[in-house]
């Protein structure tokens, strides 16, 4: 394990200094925004890449309250934290980019303003985790994944019309909009990088919520061997 | 048949013909709890004090035109009942645990279901006596005149407070087993509700400006409404034997 | 709008992605010491 893991870090490196290399030398520039929309070539793939462990998430958490499985939960937590991650990354890019070209830093553009929301749902998981006492704080947990998951096309949705009817500039470019063959290269070397990344990190994440588990449980096993000795 | 058989399948029978149905007990449920509200009277007091006092400083905040006011009324209305919400719901689950109410629950075989429904039904009832006091006083400091028809508003209001009252009564029951309980509700409530908080508002405001159509926004909070009720049925039973 | 001015913000960006990245995988690191030592001192009682 640990050495798949070493090959996969080190595979890793590469993939993230590929994709820099892509974004900011092999990409053409952009004709109106110039060089300042290379900060695209990190901020989509980080939205994709939130997007599909905030999925992970509600996979985990389904998992667990059909099996109440350990390893299910340890997973939860550990998507939702690096999604958290992730998407925070995609809150900041975001105006970062804007402030320059469209001389605001934020529109309630669609994009953003969904990822805005995805990151309040999942922070209030993540306090949730934090502040539940005792052993249900899994079972607590899931099911506020399944509701956080099960409420995110709405939210596409709920944001999409009210853009349509309060239109406003648009950050993060339409879909698809006009993006060259070559600027595609460049968001999927980046894609594959971190979520490369994004994997990495769930991983140890998630040995690790494992070991907190165990280490738990072997403090109450400690205590219990003190009363017995007494 | 033998003597023991049939008085197993009489029991049985007497148990299956005799045990309460679904509705019966939700209906049960929910007058128990309509009784113990309106004998306590403190929580509909104290909280019908509390949305005056939001509604008015509401309105010393934001002093608009006529013109202005339906504009931004709709906003403004929807986030004072949602806080005023929030306080109800905090209140609700809180006297449960005291009267260790939630143990008799886990305890009955009634189905969860049921009671989630009582409860909700509870609290949607409650939250609509604090919208009979707000609302008309929103109307009276803002000097409001809808230009919309009056019968989408109330179809918006009924979708718009089951959208709150439903994951509102279902996050207070998570939230009853954390540390710092009464901001752990608002906290996990108020992500998740934000595309029935952008739906109520524009709906309202779409009718008493008249500018645009709300049947959208109308659409969404039902899909809203179905969706999370469905969710909230499902998923109580493992919150109410959670521990 | 000029061009040049403008690569401050895709520096700032990049910094920004690449301290996010490294503070979580401070928080991984910290965490994992953290709990070797609890399991240390737990062995040794």
């Amino acid at each position: 394990m640990k050495t798949i893991f070493r090959i996969l870090a080190v595979i890793t490196a590469a993939l993230l200094a590929y994709g820099f290399v892509q974004a900011i030398f092999i990409a053409p520039t952009e004709a109106t925004m110039g060089d300042v929309q290379r900060i695209f070539y990190y901020h989509l793939p980080s939205a994709w890449v939130a997007f599909l462990l905030f999925f992970v998430n509600f996979l985990a958490s389904s998992w667990y309250l059909i099996r109440r499985s350990p390893r299910a939960d340890a997973l939860a937590l550990a998507s939702a934290e690096v999604g958290v991650s992730f998407c925070t990354i995609v809150l900041l890019t975001g105006p970062i980019w804007a402030r320059p070209v469209w001389g605001i830093w934020w529109t309630w553009d669609a994009r953003l303003t969904s990822t805005l929301v995805l990151w309040l749902i999942y922070v209030s998981y993540l306090m949730l985790r934090h502040y539940a006492t005792g052993g249900q704080i899994p079972v607590l947990a899931a099911t506020l994944g399944i509701f956080g998951f099960v409420d995110v096309p709405i939210v596409y949705m709920a944001i999409r019309w009210f853009r349509t009817q309060h239109p406003q500039p648009v950050i993060g470019g339409g879909e698809g909009s006009g993006l060259a063959p070559a600027m595609w290269v460049a968001v999927l070397w980046n894609l594959l990088a971190f979520a490369m990344l994004a994997l990495l990190f769930v991983w140890l994440r998630y040995l690790q919520a494992l070991a907190e588990h165990s280490l738990e449980e072997e403090h109450a096993q400690a205590s219990l061997e003190m009363g017995e000795a007494r | 048949m033998t003597t023991e058989a049939m008085s197993t399948k009489a029991t049985r029978t007497e148990a299956i013909g005799t045990a309460p149905g679904f509705w019966s007990i939700a209906r049960r449920s929910l007058v128990k709890d309509l009784r113990l509200e309106w004998r306590s009277k403190d929580a509909i007091n104290s909280m019908l004090f509390f949305a005056l006092l939001v509604v008015v400083i509401f309105s010393f905040g934001f002093d608009p035109t006529a013109e202005e006011s339906r504009k931004i009324a709709g906003g403004l209305l929807w986030v004072a009942i949602l806080f005023a919400t929030v306080v109800a719901l905090g209140q609700t689950w809180t006297r449960e645990l005291r009267n260790q109410v939630l143990d008799a629950y886990r305890l009955s075989p009634a189905p969860p279901q049921a009671l989630f429904l009582a409860k909700a039904v509870g609290n949607f009832i409650f939250v609509s006596i604090l919208e009979v006091l707000m609302v008309p006083l929103f109307v009276v400091f803002y000097n409001l005149r809808s230009v919309g028809p009056l019968w989408q508003l109330l179809v918006v209001g009924l979708l718009a407070t089951w959208a709150l009252v439903v994951n509102g009564t279902f996050f207070a029951a998570l939230s009853i087993r954390t540390r710092s309980r009464e901001i752990m509700l608002p906290l996990i409530l108020f992500p998740i509700s934000i595309p029935a908080l952008l739906a109520m508002v524009d709906a309202t405001t779409s009718i008493l400006t008249g500018d645009n159509s709300p049947i959208f926004w109308i659409r969404l909070l039902a899909v809203y409404d179905l969706v999370f009720t469905a969710v909230s049925l499902i998923l109580f039973e493992v919150v109410l034997s959670a521990e | 709008m000029n061009h040049a001015d403008n690569n401050i913000y895709l520096y700032s960006a990049y910094v920004v992605v690449w301290a996010i990245h490294c503070f979580y995988a401070f928080t991984l690191m910290s965490r994992g010491k953290r709990m070797k030592r609890e399991r240390n001192e737990l062995r040794r009682r």
